[in-house]
């Protein structure tokens, strides 16, 4: 399984930069709009890193020049099955055979759309299409996954994921965990895009992947001001950089003195960590707010 | 479980407060001899001493890439 980004992230990036950026992340690919191909076909920084084109209408997918440029990147074209409209599946099937590409037809999370789009491929019985499932964490019956998961499986190789990134602190990312397990569970063997959960949030996108670009600095710049802390908010440091940050405040401590924690995770991981890593007897862990959304813990450095 | 291929967990796409309960979910559902590999951003080495602490001689651990940008580690059941 890869984890990929949607240009809609950052749709005014030009898109070498994004692609690099997406690699820093450590990201597999980036999911383009059909009107990124012309740029993308000269940008070597996209070869090998798309992980589909999104285009809106049957009459978008079956243009011959997306095809052959969609070949070229080696990147699937993805479509919505409800807006094939009179494109035939068959047609579309030996296109995308002749010229070498790929054609992803993309579902929501119903078991009606996902059985439209099994009986279309079961159909043309064509290896250069496939199934994408479109997912909105915050809206969607994630009761379905493991069905449509079932349904799908053999033909699904695209899941478009609405939020990660920088929207994982969201309510309406609850649920993403118990989602995510079923996809592993079913061996789904294609590519994850996370992709805004709508245009406006693009900001936040475009910052997020600009973090880890300069992640360094960043992380060293943080420990350098928890340090002096006494109280540490770490909802408000990146997951990768929060233990870190912690050992340092803790690290940071006089005997007696005490470091409150705010989170947005029970916190048994700290003290786990801190038990496994600290000498017997030289810290005392208390657990304050106990979630559902927001915990804390005291911790006093004994000695 | 999958037949051949082992479970991939990303957890990259998955939000702080459901991480570990979702990653001992998935241990907990494996059967004896099964493994998944955990995808993160990060070293989970706070994870790996969660699990020392409440599933001690239950699992094994081998870090299978170790960044800079992306972790994977086999976690299997014993």
């Amino acid at each position: 399984m890869r984890l990929a980004i949607s240009r809609r992230a950052a749709p005014q990036l030009p898109i070498p930069e994004l692609c690099e950026l997406a690699r820093s992340r450590g990201l597999d690919g980036v999911e383009l709009l059909a009107a990124d191909l012309d740029a993308a076909a000269a940008a070597d920084a996209a070869a090998g890193f798309i992980a589909g084109i999104e285009v809106d209408s049957g009459a978008a997918a079956g243009a011959e020049a997306t095809v052959r440029r969609a070949a070229a990147l080696g990147a699937p074209v993805v479509v919505r099955h409800a807006a094939l409209g009179g494109a035939d599946p068959g047609a579309l099937a030996r296109l995308y055979e002749r010229e070498g590409a790929e054609l992803l037809l993309l579902h929501g999370s119903t078991l009606d759309e996902a059985a439209a789009v099994v009986t279309a491929l079961t159909g043309t019985a064509s290896p250069a299409l496939g199934a994408a499932w479109e997912v909105r964490p915050g809206t969607d019956d994630l009761s379905l996954a493991p069905a449509l998961l079932l349904a799908t499986t053999g033909m699904l190789r695209l899941i478009r994921l609405h939020g990660g990134g920088p929207e994982l602190g969201d309510d309406q990312a609850a649920g993403t965990g118990g989602l995510v397990a079923a996809i592993a569970v079913s061996g789904f063997p294609g590519v994850i895009v996370q992709t805004p959960s709508a245009a406006t949030r693009a900001g936040e996108w475009q910052q997020w992947l600009r973090g880890s670009a300069r992640a360094g600095c960043g992380t060293a710049h943080e420990k350098q001001l928890a340090k002096r802390r006494t109280e540490l908010d770490i909802r408000t440091v990146e997951p990768k950089d929060r233990m870190p940050t912690i050992l340092g405040a803790y690290q940071a401590l006089s005997p007696g003195q005490t470091l409150r924690v705010t989170f947005d995770h029970d916190p048994s991981c700290m003290y786990y960590t801190l038990q496994a890593t600290e000498a017997e007897g030289s810290f005392r862990f208390e657990r304050g707010l106990d979630g559902p959304t927001v915990w804390s813990a005291d911790v006093t450095r004994v000695r | 479980m999958s037949d051949n291929k082992p479970i991939e967990l990303d957890v990259r796409i998955v939000p702080p407060a459901e991480k570990h309960p979702t990653i001992f979910r998935t241990f907990d559902a494996l059967g004896s001899g099964e493994q998944f590999i955990l995808v993160n951003d990060h070293d989970p080495f706070p994870l790996r001493y969660q699990f020392e602490a409440t599933r001690a001689g239950q699992f094994s651990w081998e870090y299978l890439e170790s960044g800079p940008r992306v972790w994977r580690v086999a976690i299997g059941k014993s």
